[in-house]
């Protein structure tokens, strides 16, 4: 007989579900000894920050996708939806290195942790991974096993890369085996970006499920996830010390910082002033600041601690579509095929 | 995999995250303001440089023998 009703079983667990949701939200709430605008409004004010474009980086056809600084932050890999991947040398300006990728649709771009290779993926569904010691990045080793596109690559370590991807899921990659040895499941929508922690011993992860999760590398579990955003979460970044916190972009036009043994939002960074969505989000090396990408072209500066906005970063002609911050600069992408460095005074 | 495996799996989930020890917001904002204080001066996006020279970034200006 076709039954379409749930039966018991399935009634009993959408319960079970609901009652654990209700007892994360509790336990959340008894750590809530404090109140994050209380523990931070006496604190002095930054005052307002001037930030200025050092370099241009000209040389993408079409919109930047995504970027990465190298591991001496004096080079940055820029990904273009022309099909390449363009290593500069951020202070003389200029193009070390050029891989024409198999594929224009490129979302992804990732330096190895000795900068030797990078890692890219798109709408190809493919990672790839190019030798920069070779002319234009040798033959590339092309591993299938995603079902969707790939948003974002992280090397975990010389050997394997951890990647997200529009089939929902996140992946460990063994380089070697030229595989993919562990399946992160559990976001219910394309999983947009991931941060690396610094040590490697966690990665987060912002979907378009709403939420962001942290998952265990040395467990392979998910050990949290956080809910709030209002619309899809499509940029992460650490906290410097990455075992306390990590910030994201959504949709909704906020950016969140999430502490990571609370267990909760500490900050929603995010006023009547921003009509339109954040791109992407970078954490300066100090964690005061929050630099946001938005969809009105803009990059804004926030203090993380009394949830200020501080400063515009005015510059690029299109959409943001990327950012990353390290000790003296911030790099930016953006669909105006351009990639530009960042001072602050 | 079907429904009710797949909803048993996201029950067994959410009883893992719940039980996690959390610490008291008070502590993890008092750690995080002593973080961003202890390494403030060297985020040059916060304290800027102390002097033009430097900023790797800075326009260098000037004349140069050909």
């Amino acid at each position: 007989m076709e039954d379409d009703q749930p039966c018991e079983e399935e009634l009993k667990l959408v319960a079970e579900i609901k009652e654990m949701k209700a007892r994360i939200r509790t336990a959340r709430k008894e750590a809530a000894d404090a109140d994050y605008v209380t523990e931070t409004e006496n604190l002095p004010p930054l005052g307002r920050l001037k930030f200025k474009v050092r370099k241009e980086l000209h040389g993408h056809l079409a919109k930047l996708t995504d970027l990465h600084w190298g591991k001496n932050s004096d080079t940055l890999v820029t990904a273009g939806q022309d099909g390449k991947l363009f290593v500069w040398d951020v202070y003389k300006c200029m193009k070390q290195n050029a891989v024409f990728l198999n594929t224009a649709w490129v979302m992804a771009v990732s330096f190895s942790p000795d900068n030797t290779r990078v890692a890219s993926g798109g709408l190809d569904n493919i990672l790839s991974i190019h030798n920069l010691e070779e002319p234009e990045g040798g033959t590339p080793i092309e591993l299938s096993g995603h079902d969707g596109y790939i948003a974002s690559i992280r090397f975990t370590d010389a050997s394997h890369c951890v990647t997200s991807s529009g089939d929902k899921s996140c992946a460990l990659w063994d380089l070697q085996a030229g595989k993919i040895v562990h399946q992160f499941l559990g976001h219910e929508n394309d999983v947009n970006a991931l941060a690396l922690a610094s040590h490697s011993q966690h990665f987060a992860s912002a979907s378009s499920d709403k939420t962001a999760k942290l998952w265990d590398l040395r467990e392979q579990h998910c050990r949290a996830t956080y809910w709030g955003h209002e619309l899809d979460v499509n940029g992460v970044d650490y906290f410097p010390q990455c075992d306390y916190a990590f910030a994201t972009s959504s949709d909704d036009g906020s950016c969140r910082m999430w502490d990571i043994r609370a267990d909760q939002m500490l900050a929603n960074l995010g006023d009547d002033f921003i009509q339109c969505g954040s791109t992407c989000v970078a954490v300066s090396r100090s964690g005061r600041l929050v630099m946001a990408g938005y969809d009105d072209y803009n990059c804004h500066v926030w203090d993380l601690l009394l949830e200020e906005r501080i400063g515009i970063m005015l510059g690029h002609d299109n959409r943001i579509s990327c950012i990353g911050s390290q000790w003296i600069a911030v790099a930016t992408g953006a669909w105006d095929n351009n990639s530009f460095i960042w001072t602050a005074k | 995999m079907s429904s009710i495996a797949q909803q048993k799996k996201i029950v067994e989930q959410l009883r893992a995250e719940a039980s996690m020890a959390r610490k008291p917001v008070s502590e993890c904002v008092k750690d995080m303001i002593q973080f961003m204080d202890s390494n403030k001066d060297k985020d040059c996006l916060v304290s800027g440089f102390q002097s033009k020279k430097d900023n790797p970034f800075q326009e260098k200006g000037g004349c140069s023998v050909l």
